[in-house]
């Protein structure tokens, strides 16, 4: 039983070594995706909000709003500010945002300062004096524009964050306007209610009010870590593990063209004639294509820690999580190995079984959020993405480089895999011994 | 008397959907180190026939045994004595002739020293030792049918099957292999051989068994089935008189 086994091995390395279309498939694709879409999406994840934005502001005020609406900005970590004071319109500066050089433009006007503090002081005023008269007054804008790619969740997080900050410039703002109107609106109040001995007494000890919003914290609102090493979704983590599974599932080309080649060329029915070759096939081939899939997900993974970092990208980060990484992707590999088997015995011709194997990742991969996430997909996909084997290999690795997980809280999708592989190798047998 | 290396008994096999068996009550035997012919036009049942002899195909009637053994009920006993040079290449044709023997020979369970004489033993049968290094698909028609024949005798079989294994080839590379199966045989092994060149059974079988329709038209030597019919010169005339002229497919 060993030695055939062996004897298999070794030949489906010969011929693999040999065949540099399915040695392209199995090692020059794989990287060659994960180098386009790391770099393809590093532009979309600057657009969706998963990168530094950049934002253009443009301070035609020169007072004291905007110093201030540039501090509190710069303290947004993910934000990169340019600021310049010079010419250009609200009109340029729409122009330019949308040519997709700033995700985001904000103008602020000539004079909003000034504006701001007229119409608030003419608020507090009319609030505590209701009857003098005030000149009328507006509340200025401040004047913001986003680059069209720019998504629905980082506009919504911009808009928020640019009318947060001016509410809150605002509030402070309002808090000393009443700081400077209040104490003569008590003093007048006392002296016209309750006479010149209190107004005199009051005059001797004057009112202070101290309603500084600086010195106010507001309520602190944290994100929980789950885990230790909590890592946020970039470009890397997410398609480096993601298009090595999908270069791991393309172990099947190969796989079931060597089988169907055998059928055509009459290798098949000298191999029927060697005694108890039929389980030697099987298993030999797999452990064949696992090694190679190991050696293929290893080179992925360097590539994404050495390779893609030279290119201006994140470097992978494993979060020493490789022997677990190991696993899964041998788990992967084997339900792929089943399909191939499957393939290989079922299938009519070489076409059919490329056709249908890659027609077949590709939905998979799809389904299984290798090209986008799961939960971005409508609710009935998310449902049927349950399906996908390619999705059970992304949720286990998931667990382990971005949630912080260990390969224990990976079982549930390592035993589906498994049970893949199990269902594939039954029927790619049973399939084999009809025919033997 | 020497026990049959092969025993068939009134082999029946039906395809679905076929209402007509496509082998229909063949016998025979084979004694130790025989070599047969086994004639018949285009559909006759030739391969369906050696196909249920090596124990591809399991017969729906009929017995078989090989080397004594029941070979319908266990056909993974008797499949070590069976060799097999089908028409089609049975070889890796981006692998070297050595790494096909080898892959061949250690299927069968051959190794170190073992594998090692065998696989030179049949490249010098097959005169290819000066081609082991090289792949199968530079090498020419003839030299592929001699690596095939290799590969089906490297684990020295008690009985080859060859099926059309002159398919296609030039007059020298033809003259070489029958050489070599003159001498496999003169060697012991027992051999059923099928082609539609009726000279090289003439040259090379010392029994013929012609069938058509599924069924054995005829069996005997070449000389005593020519006594018989005075009227034919060669065999090829006697094989066109019991089978008739009309085309068959």
């Amino acid at each position: 039983m060993l030695w055939p086994l062996w004897a298999v091995i070794v030949k489906e390395l010969q011929l693999l070594r040999r065949d540099r279309g399915g040695l392209a498939v199995l090692f020059i694709m794989p990287v060659a995706l994960v180098l386009v879409v790391c770099l393809v999406q590093d532009n979309i994840l600057k657009t969706s909000g998963a990168a530094a934005v950049e934002v253009l502001v443009v301070d035609h005020d020169q007072s004291t709003f905007g110093p201030w609406l540039i501090a509190q900005l710069r303290q947004q970590g993910d934000v990169h500010l340019v600021v310049v004071g010079d010419e250009r319109s609200f009109a340029q500066v729409q122009q330019q945002v949308a040519c997709g050089d700033y995700q985001l433009g904000i103008y602020l006007a000539p004079g909003l300062s000034d504006a701001l503090q007229q119409a608030l002081d003419s608020q507090v005023r009319g609030a505590l004096f209701p009857s003098a008269s005030l000149p009328q007054t507006t509340m200025p804008s401040v004047h913001y524009s986003f680059d069209p790619a720019v998504q629905g969740g980082l506009r919504s997080g911009l808009t928020g964050l640019v009318q947060q900050v001016a509410q809150r410039r605002l509030a402070e703002l309002r808090l000393q306007s009443f700081q400077h109107y209040l104490p003569k609106k008590v003093e007048h109040y006392v002296a016209q209610e309750l006479g010149p001995m209190f107004a005199q007494a009051l005059a001797q000890h004057p009112l202070e009010l101290q309603l500084n919003g600086d010195n106010h914290d507001g309520l602190p609102v944290t994100p929980l870590a789950s885990g230790d090493h909590f890592t946020m979704p970039t470009s890397i983590q997410h398609n480096v593990p993601a298009w090595s599974i999908f270069g791991l599932f393309f172990i099947i080309l190969p796989l079931s063209t060597v089988m169907l080649q055998e059928r055509a060329q009459g290798v098949f029915i000298r191999l029927q004639l060697v005694p108890g070759c039929a389980l030697s096939l099987l298993i030999g081939r797999v452990i064949a294509y696992l090694m190679i899939s190991l050696v293929q997900f290893v080179l992925m993974l360097s590539f994404g820690r050495t390779v893609l970092p030279l290119l201006g990208t994140d470097q992978l980060d494993l979060h020493g999580q490789v022997p677990g990484l190991l696993v899964i992707s041998l788990c992967v590999a084997l339900t792929a190995c089943g399909f191939g088997l499957l393939l290989g015995v079922y299938a009519r011709s070489s076409q059919q079984a490329s056709l249908t194997a890659a027609v077949t990742i590709v939905i998979f991969a799809a389904l299984g959020g290798i090209m986008i996430p799961v939960y971005l997909m409508p609710e009935v996909m998310q449902t049927v993405s349950a399906v996908s084997p390619l999705g059970w290999g992304m949720e286990a690795m998931q667990i382990l480089v971005l949630r912080g997980g260990s390969l224990v809280e990976t079982w549930p999708y390592l035993l589906r895999l498994l049970l893949c592989f199990s269902i594939c190798c039954v029927l790619a047998w049973r399939g084999l011994r009809r025919r033997c | 008397m020497t026990r049959p290396v092969l025993e068939a008994t009134a082999l029946v096999k039906c395809y679905h959907g076929q209402q007509r068996p496509a082998v229909d009550g063949i016998d025979l035997v084979l004694q130790p180190g025989e070599l047969i012919g086994l004639l018949g036009p285009n559909g006759a049942g030739k391969t369906t026939t050696i196909s249920m002899l090596s124990t591809l195909m399991r017969p729906d009637r009929g017995t078989l045994c090989l080397d004594g053994v029941d070979a319908v009920s266990a056909p993974q006993n008797v499949r070590r004595l069976i060799g097999m040079v089908p028409q089609d290449l049975a070889l890796y044709p981006s692998l070297t002739l050595a790494e096909n023997l080898r892959f061949w020979g250690r299927l069968y369970g051959l190794k170190g020293r073992t594998l090692d004489q065998a696989l030179e033993w049949c490249v010098d049968v097959t005169g290819l030792e000066a081609f082991t290094g090289r792949c199968i698909d530079t090498f020419s028609g003839g030299m592929k049918r001699r690596a095939n024949l290799a590969a089906g005798i490297i684990h020295r079989p008690r009985i080859l099957f060859l099926d059309e294994p002159t398919v296609g080839i030039d007059a020298q590379s033809r003259h070489q292999i029958l050489t070599n199966l003159r001498h496999l045989n003169k060697n012991g092994m027992t051999m059923v051989y099928t082609t539609h060149y009726m000279e090289e059974v003439s040259q090379l079988c010392q029994r013929v068994v012609v069938i058509d329709e599924g069924r054995e038209v005829v069996s005997g030597s070449v000389d005593s089935l020519l006594a018989a019919h005075p009227e034919c010169d060669h065999l090829e005339d006697l094989f066109l008189k019991l089978t008739g002229k009309h085309l068959r497919d």
